[in-house]
């Protein structure tokens, strides 16, 4: 198997990780290995962050050097420190942003509070997608009752777990006819 | 005896991520930014909540001091490494406090004893609600509240419960629950978050993922795990004591004879001992609350007995202050509510 990572080396290692959308392995090479272990023996929380932000994004790497037109942050920079430079770069690096943060958090909808004046169109609002589809708005259906049916495992309430295990079923079959329509 | 909730939890927390809409994110140098954010975040409680929230300039306090403020969960590691543009709103009782500064321009916080998370939820919204109310936070309509770290994008929120779990410990159950509860999108960290040790079996759980899930079902993930884990924790305590009551007594009363009486102690051992201090209070065994356990778990720290030994005994050392704390402590016995029960029932 080819390394994951330089697509060009054996992989001789495998890495899992654990985000909100499950877990998933990388297979990587020794030098790739070598690079991940020298980030964790640098120790910092932002260092490990970043190599790992960097392998949610590789699909993006020949876009390294674009750079945000409001604060000047280069998307390399922000790779190498996990840090964004203002609320316009969830824009300028949308395209890279946004399947990462899928990876992280398992959804990229925002469920829950909005500011106060959020309803109405002002300077604050950093648009970056236009409004929810039927198809983000089914997926994100689907996410929560993934989310109570783990709970309901915990829990070890069976019964509502299978409850939930149904009607996702339904959704994500519903889901996929959306998709194909 | 009776287990209940206080006897594994030791307190919870709510904390918010928010960044003014009009200004870069925080970022070291850029003091301009900084000042602004302290003079709006200053402004914006003085207006709301008059003479209850005092501001503290980092770069105004001795390193002792912030780290004191560490130890007491009001400020965290990050803003500390930030001292030079850093400041914190902190309410006088203490129950809330407002970084600026930090990875985000504000980081709200409100903390609560026991594992009523949406108690301290609603307390750290009304903070959040003065705040905005002066001036805008970043939002968007899909990705949420924006900032620094995509990490916490979404709803800014990180609810999180300390627990005591000295038993999952001892019966090395935490690689286990660890893996379940990142299942669940919720992590387990040490006493003081993210990359510390879980010195004295002191685990903080919270969530992990901010994005796609409401603050209502963040805080009830977090809460239902937190209950949980109290019942695993409880039970392997009850079979403990019905299996090997005299060796656990024996474990607890060596260590309340070392808090004691012992003349110098450093920070790793008060926390071995204190865990079977706070675990003896819970089962009935000592008379002292679990208040009194959960007070030493901050006031017994490195820089907290600096402070003490600074101010009331510079001639002996960090160790011996330590012991004079505690002892001073322990001094005063209180009514257990643990052993009081067991009388009752």
């Amino acid at each position: 198997m080819i390394c994951d990572e330089c697509g060009k080396n054996l992989a001789v290692f495998s890495v899992t990780i654990t985000s909100g959308s499950g877990t998933s392995n990388r297979h990587l090479c020794s030098d790739c290995m070598k690079k991940m272990e020298a980030t964790f023996s640098q120790g910092t929380f932002h260092s490990f962050l970043s190599s790992i932000l960097g392998m949610l994004g590789t699909a993006q790497q020949e876009q390294d050097e674009r750079v945000c037109g409001h604060c000047g942050l280069h998307y390399s920079e922000f790779e190498r420190t996990g840090r964004l430079g203002c609320a316009h770069c969830y824009q300028e690096f949308a395209n890279e942003l946004k399947p990462m943060l899928q990876r992280i958090h398992g959804s990229s909808q925002h469920v829950g509070r909005a500011p106060l004046n959020a309803a109405e169109p002002g300077e604050s609002s950093v648009s970056v997608a236009s409004e929810p589809t039927r198809q983000q708005l089914l997926e994100q259906r689907i996410q929560e009752l993934r989310q109570k049916m783990d709970e309901a495992v915990t829990a070890e309430n069976f019964e509502a777990a299978a409850q939930y295990r149904d009607e996702i079923r339904a959704l994500t079959q519903e889901a996929g006819e959306t998709s194909c329509s | 005896m009776q287990l209940t909730q206080k006897s594994v939890v030791v307190s919870g927390r709510v904390r918010l991520a928010r960044n003014y809409a009009d200004l870069p994110f925080s970022r070291p140098g850029n003091g301009e930014c900084a000042q602004l954010c302290i003079g709006r975040a200053v402004s914006a409680m003085e207006k709301a909540c008059p003479n209850r929230y005092d501001l503290c300039r980092l770069s105004e306090i001795s390193a002792t001091d912030q780290l004191a403020l560490v130890e007491s969960h009001l400020i965290s590691n990050d803003l500390m490494k930030n001292s030079a543009t850093g400041a914190a709103l902190i309410r006088d009782d203490r129950k809330i406090s407002i970084m600026v500064n930090e990875e985000d321009h504000l980081r709200i916080q409100a903390m609560v004893d026991g594992l009523n998370l949406e108690d301290a939820a609603h307390e750290a919204f009304i903070a959040e609600e003065a705040l905005e109310k002066a001036h805008g936070f970043s939002f968007d309509p899909q990705l949420g509240y924006l900032t620094s770290c995509p990490t916490n994008t979404g709803t800014g929120l990180r609810a999180s419960l300390m627990l005591h779990l000295p038993m999952l410990d001892h019966f090395k159950q935490m690689g286990t629950v660890n893996q379940s509860v990142a299942k669940l999108g919720l992590t387990l960290r040490g006493i003081y978050g993210e990359g510390s040790d879980a010195l004295g079996s002191v685990y903080q759980v919270s969530n992990q993922i901010t994005l796609g899930r409401s603050e209502k079902d963040i805080i009830e993930a977090v809460t239902v795990v937190g209950r949980q884990l109290i019942s695993m924790e409880n039970k392997l305590r009850q079979r403990y004591l019905q299996n090997s009551a005299t060796e656990l007594r024996d474990r607890i009363m060596r260590s309340y004879g070392l808090l004691r009486y012992a003349v110098s102690m450093d920070e790793k051992e008060l926390m071995q001992h204190w865990s079977h201090l706070r675990l003896g209070i819970c089962m009935g065994m000592l008379p002292h609350s679990p208040e009194q356990a959960d007070r030493l778990l901050t006031t017994a720290q490195d820089a907290h007995v600096k402070q003490y030994v600074t101010k009331h005994a510079p001639q002996i050392t960090l160790k011996e202050g330590r012991c004079h704390l505690i002892q001073e402590t322990l001094a005063q016995e209180e009514t257990n509510p643990f052993s009081q029960a067991d009388s009752e029932g």
